[in-house]
């Protein structure tokens, strides 16, 4: 199967097992790989790319990681269906994720308060010199970087949040545990560049791009309790909404 | 002010745009302030305010028009998911007027994805359409839509340049969609879109793939979407009813 290789894809500034690692991911994306078939072998692989068997296996451990592709003993890569796991649920956007082989951690980058300012202010209804908590967190799966989440949260409506676990409590576990259970949130996805500090994070170049999704969480009284910015890089399937 | 609540300059400096442009009511091709008085309306250095111009650039929330400053960005096509159900819809929305390019449209033998998505078997005829979408002339997306062709016969019978697909299935075969599953991800412009969607090869954009469906949940058209995000995003918006009225149907900040 002949290929173009989109100009761009092929960069002299990054190890070439990561360019070839993105080339097979869009191939799997854009469906040039279809799901439940085998990747071509790793000697056709470094054949068209003009590389080594070990720099396509490290390309594909990668994919294999990301959940793109399941090794099968003796028969070879198999790429991985990106739909898996999505179901109906009326709620907002989700954040893809694979069941199969998935070990997705978390670690906290920074917890700290801050002034509300002007803006988050007037989202949460409170003094722009009232206090919030924010909350930085990297996402990763298989020990590999997915996606950055920065949350606001006021701390008039929260006095002990700074004090609470947020590795054994999910935040709306603890907001619903103050009386403010989320009942919706709003929701807006676009596409960035990445800074050099989060590109680093998420262990890409600056200026790759990224998804962004806003998402503001209200409960039942309508009051905005908690906003998020996440920075998700979308090679791992992106979001999913269901209706 | 203790110094430890104090917000980095950047973050302030990006807050204090965002602000700006809510609280003065600034809409798409407004020009914001210059420099000097930005920095001092929102109290940073010009460090921390070109950095944050950049992201907000980059986050197609601004825009820089060389040598003649900085304008809140062009009105963007929001397909609001909850709200809105079709192309055109969600163009009319923002002010914009919809139009649609017809490139190319056929019957082939399904491809095995596509096979997959439409519940068919690889092989079998499909109808497929490949379509510029317009905002007031302007490219913003192309979309490849496949429809089982044994189900819906005629269905090539249409010109979708004109016609919205959704109205010739309900009119012609009583088929509303009422279901879908949708994924957006991201991708980089092959060399054969770059042209139809003016960008540079290798440029990124958000990628959208849909399958829609039946009331009874089967599949009625599997899609492929290559977007300008900077012409053309998504939102969700899924609080109940009352709360909508009470904080308003359009998402925070709407950016």
């Amino acid at each position: 199967m002949a290929f173009l290789v989109t100009p761009g894809a092929l960069s002299r500034e990054e190890p070439f097992y990561l360019s070839i690692r993105r080339i097979i991911a869009e191939r799997i994306e854009r469906g040039d790989y279809p799901a439940g078939v085998a990747l071509p072998s790793e000697n056709e692989l470094a054949d068209e790319f003009g590389c080594t068997r070990l720099t396509v296996r490290n390309a594909v451990g990668e994919l294999v990681d990301r959940g793109f592709v399941r090794r099968v003993q003796g028969k070879g890569a198999f790429v991985v269906s990106l739909w898996d796991g999505a179901e109906a649920t009326g709620m907002g956007f989700r954040e893809m994720v694979r069941v199969h082989d998935a070990e997705p951690s978390v670690r906290i980058l920074s917890r700290s308060r801050r002034l509300a300012g002007p803006l988050f202010a007037d989202l949460f209804g409170v003094d722009p010199e009232d206090e919030v908590y924010g909350v930085r967190r990297l996402n990763s799966v298989n020990g590999v970087p997915v996606s950055i989440e920065s949350a606001l949260i006021p701390l008039e409506l929260f006095p002990a949040i700074e004090v609470m676990d947020v590795a054994v409590f999910s935040l709306y576990e603890t907001y619903a545990m103050y009386g403010h259970e989320v009942v919706g949130t709003q929701e807006v996805l676009g596409l960035t560049e990445l800074s050099a500090r989060d590109a680093g994070l998420l262990r890409v170049r600056a200026g790759d791009p990224a998804m962004t999704l806003d998402c503001v969480s209200y409960d039942s009284d309508g009051r905005a309790v908690e906003y998020v910015r996440a920075l998700n890089l979308g090679d791992r399937g992106g979001y999913v909404y269901t209706y | 002010m203790s110094t430890g609540l104090t917000v980095p300059a950047k973050d302030r400096a990006s807050e204090g745009i965002r602000w700006l442009i809510a609280s003065r009511g600034l809409g798409p091709g407004d020009r914001l302030p210059p420099e000097r008085e930005l920095c001092e309306l929102v109290g940073v250095s010009r460090t921390a305010l070109r950095g944050a111009i950049a992201d907000l650039v980059a986050g197609n929330v601004l825009e820089s028009r060389h040598g003649s400053g900085t304008y809140v960005a062009d009105p963007r096509v929001l397909m609001v998911f909850q709200e809105t159900y079709n192309y055109g819809a969600a163009a009319r929305d923002v002010g914009m007027r919809p139009g649609s390019v017809l490139v190319v449209s056929g019957v082939e033998e399904a491809p095995s994805d596509v096979a997959h998505r439409l519940a068919i078997h690889p092989g079998d005829p499909v109808f497929f359409f490949k379509r510029l979408r317009t905002a007031d002339g302007r490219p913003c997306s192309i979309e490849t839509g496949w429809i089982d062709r044994e189900r819906f016969s005629g269905i090539e019978n249409h010109d979708y340049a004109q016609e919205s697909l959704y109205e010739v299935l309900e009119r012609d075969y009583g088929v509303r969609i009422s279901h879908g599953e949708e994924r957006i991800s991201v991708t980089r412009v092959r060399e054969d879109e770059a042209p139809l969607l003016g960008l540079a090869p290798g440029a990124a954009a958000l990628y959208f793939l849909a399958v829609e469906k039946d009331d009874a949940g089967l599949p009625v058209e599997f899609s492929r979407h290559i977007i300008r995000a900077d012409r053309y995003h998504f939102a969700s918006n899924d609080l109940p009813e009352h709360l909508k009225r009470k904080v308003g149907k359009k998402p925070w900040l709407f950016s």
